[in-house]
């Protein structure tokens, strides 16, 4: 055999081989149970923490508290950190955010409608770390990097009130094509007596 | 329309292309500033990195352990008198706040002429029913410690082993 085709067959082969590792590295299926779980009790680390800093909510991360604009001196000039926050003008403005934060948060916790909310979590959790980064330590990172990733991934198809409501939907359209079927079925009968 | 096998080909070519990035970008980013490569991608990924928060050293739990430092504030009031307060005194561990308050103690000791003004301010605001005329931040900076001085009873933040350091002194406005 020639060189220069052994050589082809050799970058083939290796060629495969590394697609193969790759493959099995990263594409193997899996239960989705973990990412379940990881994703509850994200949501639930997230509803106690931000919950239990409501009363602290314009102290931490209003313009009249410990860390006005002024002091953010490093990440307002940064244009890729961003957070809601800096478009507040209004305390209204903050108690309603940080009310549908903790909202989406128990909805993320019980999976309901987690194909969106998961992304408003993500947002908010960035927005509260932006606006005081005095606050963040290693467990908001670690959260924040866990979210970014669930967000990626095919969460609340599983444990979660979204497969509930996907069960209940198929268990009603199950009950309702027999119906319709013969529904069908009879209005084509001819008509006796 | 693309037919299923190129739809599935394509989907894996775009997760491999992400999770080829988002590798690079967990590896750049605690990458030491003195490295000339890794500054070329940082460069290349700072929007990424900035804007998913994602900039971490990966250095959660591997804290600087010092000898330990405390922080208190002094109130003088409308009479000249001082009251003394400690503050992590009143946190409880149970709480996420004590991590919160931690946070901002720190900044303060460690910034006070970035902090230490507004922090002051609103103290002056919170204390009020004193009638405060100033206040003082003060840091508490344990000294060397041994374990003969656990022994004999004493306690890391007697006065006779702590260094006491004058962060600021603010006026309380209108006074």
């Amino acid at each position: 055999m020639s060189r220069p085709v052994t050589f082809v067959r050799f970058g083939r082969e290796t060629v495969a081989a590394v697609g193969q590792a790759w493959s099995q590295l990263w594409f193997q299926s899996r239960p989705t149970s973990p990412l379940e779980i990881t994703r509850a009790g994200v949501g639930a680390a997230l509803l106690v923490n931000y919950g239990l800093a409501t009363p602290y909510l314009f102290l931490f991360w209003g313009d009249e508290g410990w860390m006005p604009r002024s002091l953010l001196f490093d990440d307002t000039t940064n244009p890729w950190a961003r957070s809601v926050f800096f478009y507040f003008t209004a305390p209204w403005q903050w108690i309603a955010f940080h009310v549908l934060f903790l909202l989406c948060c128990a909805a993320l916790m019980l999976g309901w409608r987690t194909s969106w909310v998961k992304w408003l979590v993500l947002v908010g959790q960035i927005s509260y770390a932006y606006r005081d980064p005095i606050l963040v330590n290693g467990v908001d990172k670690i959260l924040i990097s866990l979210l970014f990733i669930l967000c990626l991934a095919p969460i609340g198809r599983a444990m979660s009130l979204d497969r509930v409501r996907a069960v209940r939907a198929a268990k009603r359209s199950n009950l309702e094509e027999p119906r319709r079927h013969a529904t069908a079925v009879l209005g084509r009968a001819p008509a006796r007596c | 329309m693309i037919s299923k096998p190129w739809r599935e080909r394509l989907t894996y070519a775009a997760m491999s292309v992400f999770l080829a990035w988002h590798t690079l970008a967990l590896v750049v980013a605690p990458a030491p500033d003195g490295s000339a490569m890794a500054q070329s991608f940082r460069r290349l990924l700072h929007p990424y990195l900035t804007l998913f928060k994602l900039d971490n050293k990966w250095d959660f739990y591997a804290p600087e352990v010092d000898k330990g430092r405390q922080f208190h504030y002094d109130i003088e009031d409308a009479s000249a008198n001082r009251h003394s307060f400690v503050p992590t005194d009143e946190l409880s561990w149970f709480h996420p706040g004590y991590w919160w308050f931690r946070a901002w103690y720190d900044a303060v000791m460690d910034y006070p002429e970035t902090y230490a003004d507004q922090f002051a301010a609103l103290l002056c605001r919170k204390y009020a029913t004193l009638q405060p005329v100033s206040i003082t931040l003060l840091t508490l900076q344990v000294g060397d410690f041994s374990p003969e001085d656990h022994l004999n009873g004493k306690h890391p933040l007697d006065s006779e082993l702590v260094t006491v350091t004058v962060l600021k002194q603010v006026r309380c406005p209108d006074r």
